[in-house]
């Protein structure tokens, strides 16, 4: 029996994140317009046949451009996502079982940046860094490693109270023996479901930052943006934001299943 | 889980965590129910006749001698009273705190005759010393004057006549003298107020000779004024106070368009301008509020196109971008028919405006064709873009997120795709970022405008030495004409140099007009004589009424 | 503990300045100054422009604008706003009361509400209750804040009309954005609180007290305790999200506050009060931390006091 079988929330989460990623693969052949192409003198039609989603104020289809969208929204939301994991991890795994002071000043620089308002953080990262979808990557990526590190360093802490790695540290295990076989297994369930919780920062964070202007090109279909350009239309033409809001909405709600589908089943009774 | 009662009693009594939680849920249930009962203090108070009025971003800065922002108008203008006032509907010179006043033969100075028995908020009389005061708190370096020291021109000081004559020297003629004096900029504030703070302080406490009272000015929140009983010398179009005039006004500041509407509908505010023009539509059926459309004088929405380098340096490719650009597509898809397509380098309401600019460029995409291949552009590779020498024709267009300009933008770049030019957009989060774009050259189109009724506004973006020479023009004859227009002050040959100007620029395709600014104001239907100043902004919050 | 508390003391100070040197040096990368956002903007002369500059020290050399600062503040100066020149402190005080009561309350209501959540998602008894319970979570962490903020106006205050939306003072005006803020925060107090339960239910101790015949309450009070570890450590992150939340709830709710002055001298390059308000933010951020670890403590009694 397959893990997915076992595991129905599993199985959800995979269908539902395979199902975004083919049809974010297979764009081209299942749009119906072009994303880009404006038609204004059918702006804010209601969704019919022709437009299924309707179209939004500059007439664009809107079903073509969430479709699009998901290229844009979860490439930047991977990277993103990456940026912040495999520093996040190494920081709070160092600073968490060394202890003392690598501890104290590692922790020093997360708290340093974690006193900034993390979308700020984000903010004068990309003024540097320039316009663009990677720079915004970066910039997001960096401003979530604190937040990151200091729960993994959480976890770890608990993690190391626990008796049997006290005992592999009296009998003189080496550290990264230790760290493998006891700590990382240990913070997985953690670390995992504020994962989900950090994709989903770094796609909103993202989305922000390109309503602000630093995406680059503004007419690129991307469902962050969409969301944002659908609230100046929200009472005349709602279905605008509601596509791009449901597909972000049931990305991030499967990436949080899938993190939670690692941790052991609720206890019976 | 077992929530068991039976079991639960066997168990020691202690709170535990869930225990903890759940006051703390009681506790907040509980804040929340005693909130929502009491009612707040301030629903019942009886404050006479106040409104509330949105004001749409916050001002840097409230001093009116030393700060910028058209904002910070919408409450002064009432605050203070200018030498002069332009009526608003015939955009003529009125009396205001100078009852008449003359320029010299030479036009190097201007006397101005004072109304008197005028006084202060604060009691000040006011006289030729008071505008003594102003001018020289004006030119004062230390304040760092943003806006009112240009407005002055070439002012060179002034003489006290009598106490009530005041002359105002120049050091060259200076034609849009009067209408720097009829703006907020140039209010007359109380010498006594203004001696008793610092240059800084001053703008929390400021004291004018107006219809309205500063009450209280609190940075990030409010501005409160409430009205001068004792006033009695307005300009011509100030109307008479009746029970029905406002006794307080209330500013805040509503910086998100799409909240604008719905505070209005929900009450919250009777009276707000730049409201989204998609929600116009929604507004215009309730019958409960009022839509008021201002269009603004100064420059339209635009576009500087780059002289500076190529392609934006060969006239044709510019005309070939304006023929190219379907306005009247934009202006009714983004800003919903809602405002007045613009021209020219000047919007329609604004003196000298020249209507001969209306005919220059029709929307025409296959004349823009021929224009450039005339240049040499042809798509030779077939792939829907032009090319030249086997470079494509790609274009950068740098704008900020203001008044929809990012979908504005959109709809030009699928326009111009259409005829072969590549476009890419660049959005720039604000105006430092916009000048720092602007000062590297690197754009082939670049958006800015703004506000003036005096076209001299023009000198600014199109003399080769202007402050913001964004197109790159470096033109003498043109040079020539924009300085003889403001030394000129003689009405007829500066309509006909205006007219010149515009039609050179124009001619020169160095901008791409997109629409003539329209302030869209919403109000409360119980708002009657809602009336703006000649420069658009401005409400002459003396005439409002609020009916009942 | 006297000396614990002055380590501890020490380090909030230690973190306080680090921030403050990473917005002096990213305030001085980011394009124009605040002369450009404002003198420069109204077309002003570049002799006039750099006689400004001149007068507020920008010209100076970066070194001497650092030390100047960094010595103000050990003097208790905050220096004064490069804009309206009101001093840093003053602008604080008139303005921290209003974003504290916004992100006291808002907080108050995303501890309740994403713990309760995060309970609901775990340790449901019926399989609606637990994916209505991760959906309403996943709702919470995946909608901007801009977007819920502009529903509840529409629909509390224009649909419904009971609760008053934008634009004025006193309690009754801090429910609507207190409760749109609240509801994001806890979305990620939900996450975590749901996965680290789960991980605790699993746990050895669960089965050993369950066989010890313990009454399931105490075995689910002995679940939270551990399973709420971690979310102290979350909530206590929550700080850095509520004040980015803060800027946009208070713009669109049109309060005043520190999240809207924080916004405005970024955009007017105010390098003054954005590093005053760093510095503010980094001393709130440590002395939270620091309840944090009291909270650990009393939670859990594994975790020791680190001397």
């Amino acid at each position: 029996m397959s893990a997915a079988a076992r595991n129905p929330r599993l199985a959800v989460a995979l269908g539902v994140l395979g199902l975004i990623a083919l049809v974010s693969l297979g764009a081209p052949w299942i749009a119906s317009h072009d994303p880009r192409a404006a038609e204004p003198e059918n702006q804010l039609l209601e969704p019919s046949g022709e437009y299924l989603f309707g179209t939004d104020l500059l007439g664009r289809d809107v079903f073509s451009r969430v479709v699009y969208g998901g290229r844009r929204t979860l490439g930047v939301a991977l990277l993103t996502a990456g940026i912040t994991l495999a520093p996040g991890i190494a920081i709070g795994l160092v600073a968490g079982y060394a202890g003392r002071w690598l501890d104290w000043a590692l922790m020093s620089v997360m708290d340093a940046l974690l006193a900034f308002p993390s979308l700020l953080l984000a903010l004068a990262l990309v003024t540097v860094f320039g316009s663009g979808v990677v720079q915004i990557a970066f910039a997001v990526g960096i401003a979530g490693i604190p937040a990151y590190a200091r729960v993994v360093r959480a976890a770890v802490l608990e993690a190391r109270a626990v008796p049997y790695v006290e005992a592999a540290r009296a009998i003189g295990a080496r550290p990264a023996g230790i760290l493998a076989r006891h700590v990382v297994p240990a913070i997985a369930t953690p670390l995992l479901s504020f994962a989900g919780v950090t994709l989903s920062w770094a796609i909103l964070n993202s989305a922000a930052l390109m309503f602000l202007g630093y995406g680059g090109d503004v007419a690129a279909p991307d469902w962050g943006v969409m969301l944002a350009d659908g609230r100046e239309s929200f009472r005349t033409g709602p279905w605008v934001a509601v596509a791009p809001g449901v597909a972000l909405s049931l990305t991030v709600f499967a990436i949080n299943l899938l993190g939670n589908s690692v941790a052991p089943p609720p206890a019976n009774r | 889980m077992a929530f068991d009662a039976g079991r639960r009693q066997r168990a020691p009594v202690r709170i535990g965590v869930l225990g903890a939680l759940l006051m703390l849920f009681c506790l907040m249930v509980g804040v929340v129910a005693v909130l929502l009962l009491r009612t707040d203090a301030d629903d019942s108070g009886d404050n006479g006749n106040r409104i509330v009025y949105g004001l749409t971003l916050e001002p840097s800065g409230f001093d009116p001698h030393r700060h910028i922002s058209s904002e910070l108008g919408i409450p002064l203008f009432s605050v203070y009273d200018t030498l002069v006032y332009r009526h608003p509907q015939t955009m003529e010179f009125v009396p205001g705190l100078a009852e008449r006043w003359e320029m010299a033969p030479d036009g190097l100075s201007w006397t101005f005759y004072l109304k008197q028995g005028v006084t202060f908020h604060d009691g000040t009389p006011f006289d030729a010393q008071a505008v003594g005061a102003n001018l020289d708190r004006v030119m004062n370096p230390g304040i760092g004057s943003a806006k009112a020291r240009g407005l002055l021109g070439p002012f060179a000081g002034y003489e006290i006549v009598d106490p009530f004559t005041i002359r105002l020297n120049l050091s060259e003629p200076y034609a849009p003298l009067l209408d720097g004096l009829s703006q907020v900029y140039l209010g007359i504030a109380s010498p006594t107020a203004l001696a008793s703070y610092s240059n800084n302080t001053y703008q929390w406490h400021q004291v004018g000779t107006g219809p309205y009272r500063v009450e209280e000015i609190v940075p990030g929140d409010r501005i409160v004024l409430t009205r001068n009983d004792d006033y009695a010398w307005g300009p011509v179009f100030y109307a008479p106070v009746t029970g029905q005039s406002l006794d307080m006004i209330e500013f805040r500041f509503f910086t998100d368009p799409p909240t604008r509407s719905l505070a209005l509908e929900s009450g919250a505010i009777q009276m707000i301008g730049e409201l989204l023009p998609t929600d116009t539509e929604l507004l215009v059926g309730n019958p409960a509020l009022q839509i008021f459309r201002v269009p603004i004088a100064g420059t339209p929405q635009q576009f500087f196109i780059n002289t500076r380098r190529s392609p934006g340096d060969e006239q044709s490719f510019r005309q070939a971008l304006l023929y190219a650009t379907n306005r009247t597509a934009i202006v009714d898809a983004v800003f919903q028919g809602q405002s007045p397509l613009a021209y020219g380098p000047l919007t329609a309401v604004t003196p000298f405006y020249d209507p001969g600019v209306a005919e220059k460029y029709p929307f025409d995409p296959d004349f823009a064709r021929g224009l450039l291949q005339g240049i040499g552009y042809q798509d030779t590779d077939s792939d829907g873009v032009l090319d030249r020498d086997g470079a494509p024709l790609e274009l950068t267009m740098v704008f900020a997120p203001w008044n929809q300009m990012s979908d504005v933008a959109q709809l030009i770049q699928s326009q111009w795709r259409d005829i072969g030019i590549d476009v890419e957009l660049i959005q720039v989060p604000d105006y430092p970022t916009l000048a720092a774009y602007a000062e590297e050259g690197d754009y082939d189109l670049i958006s800015l405008y703004d506000f003036a009724v005096e076209a001299s506004i023009l000198n600014q973006f199109y003399q080769s030495d202007g402050a913001r020479n964004w197109s790159g023009v470096s033109d003498p004859e043109l040079d020539e004409w924009l300085e003889d227009a403001i030394r000129t002050p003689n009405q007829a040959d500066r309509a006909q140099l205006y007219a010149a100007i515009q039609d050179r620029i124009m001619e020169q395709a160095l901008v791409l007009p997109i629409r003539d600014y329209v302030n869209l104001n919403g109000a409360s239907a119980r708002l009657d004589g809602v009336i703006f100043g000649a420069h658009g902004w401005w409400p002459l919050l003396r005439n409002f009424q609020l009916t009942s | 503990m006297i000396g614990y508390s002055i380590k501890r003391f020490g380090s909030a100070l230690f973190v306080a300045w680090l921030a403050l040197t990473l917005a002096f040096v990213a305030l001085r990368w980011v394009p124009g100054d605040a002369v450009d956002a404002t003198l420069a903007r109204g077309g002003a002369s570049p002799g006039e422009v750099a006689a400004r500059r001149d007068m507020l020290g920008l010209n100076d050399p970066l070194w001497r604008q650092y030390g100047d600062y960094v010595l103000g503040l050990v003097r208790g100066d905050w220096g004064e706003s490069l804009v309206t020149e009101q001093p840093v402190a003053e602008i604080i005080r008139q303005n921290i009361g209003a974003t504290s009561a916004l992100s006291g309350a808002a907080l108050l209501i995303a501890v309740t509400l994403g713990v309760a959540l995060g309970i609901a998602a775990s340790l449901g008894r019926w399989r609606p209750v637990r994916y209505g319970a991760e959906g309403l979570a996943s709702l919470a962490l995946s909608t901007p804040v801009y977007w819920t903020s502009t529903l509840a106006i529409y629909v509390f205050s224009i649909v419904l009309g009971i609760l008053p939306g934008v634009g004025g003072e006193g309690i009754r005006y801090l429910i609507l954005p207190a409760v749109v803020l609240g509801f994001h925060t806890a979305g990620s107090i939900a996450q975590v609180t749901a996965g680290s339960i789960r991980n605790a239910m699993g746990q050895g101790f669960v089965r050993t007290a369950r066989a010890k015949g313990l009454p399931e309450l105490d075995v689910l009070d002995h679940v939270l305790r551990v399973g709420m570890l971690p979310v102290v450590a979350v909530v206590a992150l929550q700080l850095g999200f509520l004040l980015s939340g803060t800027v946009i709830t208070e713009i669109i709710f049109v309060r005043r506050g520190l999240g809207r002055v924080l916004l405005t001298a970024i955009d007017n390059r105010d390098y003054p009060v954005v590093e005053g308000l760093v510095v503010l933010s980094a001393l709130t951020y440590s002395a939270i931390n620091m309840l944090a670890d009291v909270a650990y403590r009393v939670i859990d009694p594994r975790v020791r006091m680190e001397e």
